[in-house]
């Protein structure tokens, strides 16, 4: 057997594994043994926009408390960028747009989750979750003037349903 | 008789990927202020979502492999290999040494920027592994590389158009609609026009729908079936590009079609 035959077998036994793999791995299987040894992600999740697509804007405000005791307006984080026909081909914007949403989107899962432990109580999010120090480092990273501490705001917005935004959770301040 | 040879088809795959890739390293580099360790793509946070098992025997070599400026180093590095195998004419081995770094880099993106990164950067992750297996075997191997990424562009987008239909949102356009008339994935004047008319929207979320469930039929149907159900594909994600800025699908799944291309001429 020549070495071309054997790094042939060794290569169909691989992708033919590998294939194998992903096709019983895809969301919408119940049985998904494979998902939880797949540290690395080699395996694909071909969701694509499945089963529901992102269709909420969530909007990141933060005032900064000032050295002096002052508390600046709310500013806007990482605006949402009007849509431009070059972003077929130059958006570099989408990775932090795709991080917020998705974080934003687990701090709703973690509120809601919260409110239905303690029905009565006004759901808190927690300062140590991923998700909250996830938008504290996102604005902290924000280019700012001056500014002892921070505070952030999360507005989310249905913009089909045509209605105002509404506060998903505010933080306390920070030291920046 | 086939329409291209296995070892022109690799070279139009890896080409047309490594054009995306290309891509890919600038914009995460023209936004690397995010990467620093006080950006939300920094490494002391990213570490905090690392599954435990490659943090506590790696977390020294991790830390000094992901840290700032070894990231946007290790992006510099891909932007480099993936615009070299753009070059006409290498060598075998060249072509696979490319390959094989940026596989290996597309696996520490998946780590280090998981966050950050969608199906079009699985698909590269794919590609590149594929490709590199098949130059390092040598021989026939490309072929098997062509054959394994044609079953995962239809697994793609077989399983993508099923989860669909399973939606009445879809069906109906309604998710279609909701998700144009968002700001951070949508087109406003087209959500606009299309929740006036939310008539407007069952075609072409049907369309997309049902063009996804029967992309597979593509490997199998004649000649001008299959370009047309090819061209459908690479107009939808050129849709997605513009309309939804998504632009990296444009070059990693149409990446895959001349594989397509390739195993339907072996079949007929």
């Amino acid at each position: 057997m020549t070495a071309h035959n054997i790094g042939f077998i060794v290569v169909c036994a691989l992708l033919g594994s590998w294939f194998v793999a992903s096709a019983v791995s895809q969301p919408g299987w119940r049985w998904n043994p494979l998902r939880s040894w797949d540290v690395l992600g080699l395996i694909p999740a071909w969701r694509m926009f499945t089963p529901r697509p992102d269709t909420e804007d969530y909007y990141v405000l933060y005032r900064d408390r000032l050295p002096d005791g002052c508390i600046t307006p709310w500013s806007e984080a990482y605006p949402i960028p009007r849509r431009r026909w070059f972003h077929v081909f130059w958006n570099p914007d989408k990775h932090i747009r795709k991080l917020l949403s998705h974080v934003i989107r687990g701090f709703a899962i973690e509120l809601d989750e919260a409110a239905s432990k303690a029905p009565d109580s006004k759901p808190i999010a927690s300062p140590m979750s991923g998700p909250y120090l996830a938008v504290l480092y996102a604005i902290s990273n924000v280019p700012r003037l001056g500014g002892e501490a921070t505070q952030f705001l999360i507005l989310r917005h249905d913009a089909f349903a045509g209605s105002q935004p509404i506060p998903l959770i505010a933080s306390s301040f920070h030291r920046l | 008789m086939t329409l291209l040879d296995a070892d022109s088809t690799t070279r139009l795959v890896e080409r047309i990927a490594a054009a995306g890739v290309c891509l890919s390293s600038l914009e995460w580099l023209a936004a690397r202020a995010d990467l620093r360790d006080s950006g939300a793509f920094g490494w002391k946070l990213v570490r905090l979502s690392i599954p435990s098992v490659l943090q506590a025997p790696y977390q020294s070599l991790a830390d000094r492999m992901f840290g700032y400026r070894s990231v946007t180093m290790l992006l510099g590095v891909r932007f480099l290999a993936a615009f070299l195998l753009l070059a006409p004419n290498y060598s075998r081995p060249l072509r696979a040494s490319l390959c094989v770094t940026l596989a290996v880099l597309a696996v520490l993106g998946r780590v280090r920027l998981a966050l950050g990164m969608n199906s079009a950067d699985q698909m590269s992750l794919l590609i590149f592994a594929a490709l590199a297996l098949g130059h390092l075997a040598g021989g026939k191997a490309a072929s098997i590389s062509l054959w394994f990424l044609a079953g995962q562009v239809c697994l793609a987008y077989f399983t993508a158009g099923w989860l669909k239909f399973r939606e009445r949102g879809w069906r109906n356009g309604s998710f279609l609609i909701t998700v144009l008339c968002s700001r951070t994935f949508g087109a406003r004047r087209i959500g606009a026009l299309l929740k006036s008319r939310p008539a407007l929207a069952v075609l072409p979320a049907m369309a997309v729908l049902i063009a996804e469930i029967l992309f597979p039929v593509a490997v199998i149907a004649p000649p001008t079936i299959m370009f047309g159900i090819l061209g459908c594909a690479l107009l939808f994600h050129l849709s997605v590009g513009a309309l939804m800025g998504l632009n990296d699908f444009t070059w990693t799944f149409p990446a895959t079609y001349p594989a397509v291309i390739y195993c339907a001429a072996c079949l007929r």
